[in-house]
Order: C-alpha cells, then sequence, then structure tokens
C-alpha cells in the first residue's frame, strides 16, 4: 500500500470510529431523553372545562387534592369543584344537568338509575367500611345494638346512610322495620340528635364526630365493618361519558396521580383534604387512615349495586322490579386505557 | 507515560468495565431470581384464595361439615403463605397487609356464619327472615371479600411480574450501558493509540522517505516520554550525524577535485613545458651527430646517441603521462562496445607492425560491454602490448581475450602465455612507473597498467591480475552489473 493510499485508509477508519461514535453517544442520549419522557414537540392544546359536584366530605378528598395540587391542570383540565352537603344533592345537580360529573355514595347512585337516570360510573375513588355508625343516645336507653328496636333513627333516606342502618340491622338479626326511621337532611342529625328529637342517628363521617361530640358520654357509637363498604364514586351522565372518553381519560390519570400522592404523602394529603374542606386536621386525622383511596371498578361493586337496589326497591325508593343490570352503567374505557389493571369488573 | 504503561492503562478500564458490567448482570438476576419467587409464592396464595373460596361456595350452599373442614385447612394455609411471603416492594406490602386483614375477617365471618343456626325452611316468621337477612348479608360479604382477596393476589402478581420486567429492562439498560462504556474505552484506546503510536510510526515513515530522498534536513521532532518520543530524538540525532559527514564529505571531494585539477593542470603544463627543451635537447643532438660527426670520435658520438635515446623516452614518458591525465579528464560516453572487434583491430595492428612476431590470437567473439569506447581501446590497447611484448620470447605465443564469470560476476580477460611475473609484486603492477622487469628486458614506461586500472575504475569495475613466472599472466577486468538507473558519468573527483 502507497503511503497517501494508506493515509486516506487512516483517515476513512478514523471518520468511520468518529462517526460510530457519535451515532452510538446520539443513540443512547436520545434513549435517555425519552426514557426520561422529554418530548421535544408537546401540543400545548387549551384546557377544558370540567366542572364536579361534590360533598363535602374526606369521601371525594382525591377530587380536592388533585385540585390543589395542580393534577387537573396538568392534564389539560379546567375543573370546576362544585360542593354540596351530601352526594345525593349532588347527584340531583347531575339530573338537572347542572354539572357535567358529580361525587357521591354508590346508593344514591343505584336510586337514580332506579329512578331512570341514566347515569354511569366511571370510577371508584373511595371504599371505607369503618366510618359509618349509629350513634345513639345512652339516656334514650339504647347500649348495645338490640336496644335499638322501637326507637327513633335520624336518617337522610335515599343515601348509604339509610343503607348502612339497615345492613347494620340486620348484621344483629335485627328486623329492618323494628326502628322508626326520621328523614332529616345531613346538617339536621347532630341538631337532631343532640336535642333528643332523635334516638339515634346513622350517619358518615365528619357529622358523625360532630354527633360523638355532640353527644359526649351521653352518647355510643356502633359500627358494622361487615355489614357495609361504602364506595364512592364519580358519576356521569351516560351520554357525557360516552361523548368525552378523552376528558374522562384525563380526569382518570388526575385522579390516579392524586392516589399516589396520598399514598406517597398521607400527612400531606390530609392536610390539602382538611384545608379545602375547611375541617381541623386533628378532626378529621382519627378517620383518614380508614379512608382507602383507590381509583378502581372492581368486579364486586357489581354483588353491591345489586344488593343496593333490591334493598331501594324494598324501601320503596323506586318501584319493584327486576334488579338492571348495572355493568352497562359502568365506564370501563377511561380505566382501561389509563391502568386496565384497575378494572376487575369481567367484562 | 509509555507506550506500554497505555496499553496496560487500556486494557485494565477495558477488563474493569467487563467485571463491572458482570457484576452488574449477576446482580440483576438476582433480582429477576427473587422477583420470580415471589411471583411463584404469589401463585400459590392465589391457589390457597381459590380453594378457600370453592369450599366457602359449597358451605353457604349445603353447609357439609367437610367443606367447613376443608376451608378451615385452605385459611389455615392462606396464613401461612400470607405470614411466611417475603416482599421488598412497598406496594406489595401494602397489598400483602390488605389480604392479612381479609383473610382474618373472611374467617371470622365464615365461624359467624357456621355458628347461625339455619333458618327453617318455609318460615316466615320474623325472626326467620332476620336470620335468613343475616346469612344472606354475611354470605354477600364472604363473597365480596373473596373476589377481593383473589384480586389482590393477582395484583400482587403483577407487582413481581412488573418486578421482573424492570429487573430485565435495568439488564438491558445495564448492557447498553456497558456496550457504550466499551465503545467509549475502545474509543479512547483507538485514539490514544492513533495519537501516540499511529501518527508518530506515519511521520516516522515520512521521515525516512525524506531522508532516503536526501533530505537531510528533515527533523522527526516528535515529542513525548515514551518509546517512540525517544526513536525520534534519536532519529533526529542520527540524521544530525549524518549531515555533518556528508558535510565533511562534500567539503573533502571539493578539496580533492580541486587538488586534482591542480594536479592535471600541473601535469599537463609540466608535460608540454618539458617537450620544448626534450625536442631541443633531441634536435640539437641530431644536428651535432650530422653535422660535426666527423669531429667527434666515436664516444662523442655514442654519448649524442644515448643524449638523443634518452630526450626520446623521457618524451615518450611525457606522453604516456599525457595520456594518464586524458583518462582522468575525458567525459565517459558509456555505450555498447565490442571488446571482440576492438581487440581484433589492435592485434592487426600489432602484426602489420611487426611482421616478424608469430602470435596466436585466440578472440572470442561477442564481447560486449556498456562502456567508453574510446577510453575502452586504449585500456586493451595496453593490455594486449603488453601481452605482445610479454611473449616476445616465448617460442609459440598465445594471446587470448575472452570472457569468465567471477565470484558471479561477468569477468573479462586478456591472457597470455609470456614471462608472466610473481604474484607476490602482483600489489605493484598498477602504480605508475611501476616495473616487475628490467626495461633493458622489455621496454616500456611502466605506466600502461596504471592507465587501464583508472579507465576501470572509471567505469565503476575492478582488475586484477593471476601469473605465474614463465607461466604467462592473465588479467581480468569486471565492471559494475548496468542497472535502469543513470551511471553517474561525472568525473570522480567532481
Amino acid at each position: 500500500m502507497s503511503p497517501p493510499v494508506a493515509a486516506r485508509a487512516i483517515t476513512r477508519r478514523r471518520t468511520i470510529l468518529a462517526s460510530a461514535s457519535v451515532a452510538l453517544l446520539g443513540a443512547a442520549g436520545a434513549a435517555l431523553l425519552a426514557r426520561a419522557g422529554w418530548r421535544p414537540f408537546a401540543r400545548t392544546e387549551p384546557a377544558e372545562d370540567l366542572s364536579i359536584a361534590l360533598a363535602s366530605t374526606p369521601h371525594a378528598a382525591l377530587l380536592h387534592i388533585a385540585a390543589a395540587e395542580g393534577y387537573f391542570e396538568d392534564e389539560g383540565l379546567a375543573v370546576t369543584l362544585t360542593p354540596v352537603s351530601h352526594g345525593k344533592a349532588a347527584l340531583d345537580l347531575l339530573a338537572q344537568r347542572k354539572t357535567d360529573l358529580a361525587a357521591a355514595a354508590e346508593v344514591p347512585f343505584v336510586i337514580s338509575v332506579l329512578q331512570g337516570e341514566p347515569f354511569g360510573i366511571a370510577a371508584s375513588m373511595l371504599s371505607v367500611s369503618t366510618e359509618m355508625a349509629v350513634v345513639a343516645r345512652l339516656d334514650h336507653g339504647i347500649r348495645q345494638p338490640a336496644d335499638l328496636p322501637g326507637k327513633k333513627v335520624g336518617v337522610t333516606l335515599g343515601t348509604s346512610g339509610e343503607y348502612f342502618l339497615w345492613a347494620f340491622l340486620i348484621r344483629h338479626k335485627l328486623p329492618p322495620d323494628a326502628v322508626t326511621l326520621v328523614d332529616l337532611p345531613p346538617g339536621r342529625i347532630v341538631e337532631a340528635l343532640a336535642q333528643g328529637h332523635v334516638d339515634a342517628a346513622s350517619t358518615w363521617q365528619p357529622i358523625r364526630l360532630d354527633a360523638e361530640s355532640a353527644l359526649g358520654l351521653r352518647g355510643v357509637s356502633f359500627t358494622a365493618p361487615a355489614a357495609y363498604t361504602v364506595t364512592h364514586v364519580v358519576v356521569g351522565r351516560t351520554d357525557f361519558l360516552r361523548q368525552r372518553p378523552a376528558t374522562l381519560r384525563k380526569l382518570v390519570r388526575a385522579l390516579l396521580k392524586a392516589e399516589q400522592f396520598s399514598r406517597n404523602q398521607p400527612e400531606h394529603a390530609m392536610a390539602v383534604a382538611a384545608q379545602r374542606l375547611k375541617i381541623d386536621p386533628a378532626a378529621l386525622r382519627p378517620s383518614w387512615a380508614d379512608l382507602g383511596f383507590r381509583v378502581n371498578l372492581l368486579q364486586s361493586q357489581l354483588v353491591t349495586l345489586e344488593d343496593e337496589a333490591r334493598w331501594a326497591m324494598a324501601r320503596g325508593h323506586a318501584p319493584p322490579k327486576a334488579v338492571p343490570n348495572f355493568l352497562s352503567h359502568l365506564y370501563l374505557d377511561a380505566l382501561l386505557a389509563e391502568q386496565s389493571d384497575r378494572v376487575t369488573v369481567v367484562h | 507515560m509509555k507506550i506500554g504503561t497505555k496499553g496496560r492503562l487500556a486494557t485494565t478500564t477495558a477488563l474493569g468495565t467487563i467485571v463491572l458490567l458482570a457484576a452488574v448482570i449477576t446482580w440483576a438476576h438476582a433480582e429477576v431470581d427473587e422477583a420470580d419467587g415471589e411471583r411463584r409464592r404469589t401463585s400459590e396464595i392465589a391457589r390457597a384464595l381459590n380453594d378457600l373460596r370453592l369450599v366457602t361456595f359449597e358451605y353457604t350452599l349445603y353447609r357439609p361439615e367437610r367443606a367447613h373442614l376443608q376451608a378451615r385447612e385452605a385459611a389455615n394455609r392462606l396464613d401461612r403463605l400470607l405470614a411466611t411471603h417475603p416482599v421488598s416492594d412497598p406496594q406489595a406490602r401494602e397489598i400483602l397487609a390488605e389480604l392479612r386483614a381479609r383473610s382474618t375477617e373472611t374467617q371470622r365471618i365464615f365461624e359467624e356464619l357456621r355458628s347461625s343456626p339455619p333458618p327453617t325452611l318455609g318460615s316466615r316468621s320474623p325472626e326467620g327472615d332476620a336470620l335468613r337477612r343475616f346469612e344472606a348479608q354475611l354470605s354477600r360479604k364472604l363473597l365480596v371479600l373473596q373476589q377481593e382477596s383473589l384480586v389482590d393476589a393477582f395484583r400482587l402478581s403483577d407487582v413481581s411480574t412488573r418486578r421482573i420486567a424492570e429487573a430485565q429492562r435495568r439488564v438491558v439498560w445495564v448492557f447498553l450501558a456497558g456496550l457504550l462504556m466499551i465503545a467509549i474505552t475502545t474509543g479512547g484506546a483507538a485514539w490514544l493509540i492513533h495519537r501516540s503510536v499511529l501518527a508518530p510510526i506515519r511521520r516516522l515513515e515520512e521521515a525516512t522517505r525524506e531522508v532516503a530522498s536526501g533530505n537531510w534536513n528533515f527533523k522527526l521532532d516528535i515529542g513525548g516520554n515514551d518509546e517512540i518520543g525517544e526513536m525520534s530524538r534519536n532519529f533526529d540525532s542520527m540524521t544530525a550525524a549524518l549531515r555533518a559527514s556528508f558535510a565533511q564529505i562534500e567539503r573533502s571531494n571539493q578539496e580533492l577535485a580541486t587538488l586534482n585539477k591542480e594536479i592535471e593542470a600541473f601535469s599537463y603544463s609540466v608535460s608540454h613545458d618539458l617537450r620544448a627543451p626534450l625536442r631541443s635537447m633531441d634536435g640539437f643532438s641530431l644536428a651535432l651527430l650530422e653535422d660535426y660527426s666527423d669531429r667527434l670520435d666515436d664516444e662523442g658520438r655514442d654519448y649524442l646517441q644515448r643524449i638523443r635515446a634518452a630526450s626520446q623516452r623521457m618524451g615518450r614518458l611525457i606522453d604516456e603521462l599525457l595520456g594518464l591525465s586524458k583518462v582522468t579528464r575525458t567525459e565517459l560516453v558509456i555505450r555498447e562496445v565490442d571488446l571482440s572487434v576492438l581487440s581484433r583491430e589492435i592485434a592487426e595492428t600489432l602484426e602489420q607492425q611487426h611482421p616478424d612476431r608469430d602470435v596466436r590470437w585466440e578472440i572470442e567473439h561477442g564481447l560486449v560491454v556498456h562502456a567508453d569506447k574510446s577510453l575502452m581501446q586504449i585500456a586493451l590497447q595496453n593490455l594486449l602490448e603488453n601481452a605482445w611484448k610479454f611473449t616476445a620470447k616465448t617460442a609459440q605465443a598465445v594471446v587470448r581475450v575472452g570472457r569468465t564469470e567471477h565470484d558471479g560476476q561477468a569477468a573479462w580477460f586478456v591472457a597470455d602465455n609470456g614471462v608472466g611475473f610473481d604474484m607476490n609484486y602482483a600489489d605493484r603492477l598498477f602504480g605508475a612507473f611501476q616495473r616487475l622487469h628490467h626495461e633493458s628486458e622489455f621496454a616500456g614506461t611502466g605506466i600502461g597498467l596504471a592507465i587501464v586500472q583508472r579507465i576501470v575504475r572509471r567505469h565503476e569495475g575492478r582488475i586484477w591480475a593471476e601469473s605465474q613466472p614463465s607461466r604467462g599472466a592473465t588479467f581480468f577486468f569486471s565492471f559494475r552489473e548496468p542497472t535502469n538507473e543513470p551511471r553517474q558519468q561525472g568525473h570522480p573527483a567532481g
């Protein structure tokens, strides 16, 4: 090989080596950036408006956390939260088309469906089995569940409070009609119990805590974890759920982030919820640990929904008929698309 | 840093990278193995849960004691699995805690259901209704709890699967990172080798080429403390020393050339200047002999004859000296020369000049050499005249001209069977005015062989002789083999 040819060969080898090194480093860099989630041409779209009616209870804490931590904004949602007294009131707003979505317990949702409302569940946010209780007055002769028959029990009819009372009585082998139900809105339960207008009340947190505080030593609380696990769900009108799949996926993503946040930083999450609900954190702390925040749609929910439907018809909240197929009232697509393992509903 | 040290450093780095890679892969493999173990234990949990669910379902339907015993056994197995299931993932720990709590609750509710008296079929009493509702509630709760436990078992399995996938991904990434590190190390080593070995060697190759082409001023000038740096300094020292030597040789050559010119000029002028007085001596001696012969006695005439002979001999010496000088000065014109033809011409001339001699000539045909024709004519003339002269007293004189091989090289020769000479004096043969025989025996100036030797040397050849007294002599000469390169044809001193 003559010297110029040798020199050209060396130069060519150097060029190939340099090119290969640059390509290798470039590929590795791009892979690392892609792994880190870097998107050089991410589009910025205008935020979507979304209104959600929700009860001023810790049960909807994930929605409050998502709003406070900016998860909705991150997903391109401009969410307006509308606080109401309880879930049934939120569903009423949904029925009147005054809100896009509502957060409520399963019981008012079931009653609404039985009454013909075209509602569907987008996702469950929370389940808890220890927070509901029957708070009774000792001075009215109630020391144990067996003392309840013949007593007046305050309850917000058509809510999970009424269903819990029914399940509670069954749990203690008592006839459901053994007590006299007094329909009270959530805001009046504590007062009615304190003033002795009712002998006991079946309610949820934080009303339960207020009632226990109001009665002090005169009161006693009965829980029944095995009787009923209340589940809070995000409900939308069926047409809305079908027409806004992208919006619902964004909502689900924001809720999953909020759930992650509450798991990783429970104290911070509780502080955020307390601030948004205007509750003293100290008052929230005892019940906070029992709240199982988990975004999902479970097969076991169908069993509960059907049982609640039978109860609702038996209680006269809806005309008797065949138990509806609640599978068609579960909107699985958003959660399946975002995190399929959170959906155990057989579909 | 020495090349050896650099090599060791590159090797150590490469080996270190490979060892690191192997360690990380081993660690990741161990993690995959552990996660796989978790998944297998999770499968056992799911199997136990399924068994429990099966017998619970049987019990709620028909209340057989066998189902109760099986349920208890399945529950115990499940508890053991849940108690001994080690997990490292926080989410898995959370799921496991939920599974344990649910298992406890499931067993409690199952025992509660078992202790409850079965409702009497067909009885519609309020107590019977309450009992039926109670059992239905417990059964539903058991169903829900076991469904959720199974779901959690699958979640646990998913966590293990995810962990395996993550570990496998990590292996891939570590492997890629390792490959990248190896590529960078190899690139670095290649760059280092190129910078400290290949580039200097290329420069060295360029330097040798430059020096070979005569550029003695080329400096390698490669820095560094390694072997190549050392070699560069030695190379530069060597070229500097050679440069000085060549400069010295150049100066010597120039001085020699000047000296030669001066000698030639001196010889030429001496030769010419001496001719005039010689001619006068010879002329006036002849005039004396012709015009005053009668006034001189025999001794006087003899003296005059001797003066004439001496002056004529000196004239011949001067001619020979001029010939020698001419041989040195003449510019060579190299071409094909047929020595056979030249030899025959000279032989014919000699025979014509001395018809009384009977010499046998044996001249080979086709003795062709590449040489200067006029100089080769002079050389052959001298060699053949010598042979002619020294065979004068030989009865059957033979003179041979031919070609032979000597040490694998072509050589030409002129041989005779004359008086020869003693090889002990061979070193004096080619010296000017050197004679091995007395002039009275064989006439001559002693210049001839000196001229022949100079001619052969002008042709970059060599001449030598072999002889034995009374057995004749052979003079060999050879020339440098002709090559494609143009022969230096200038003056040897120039």
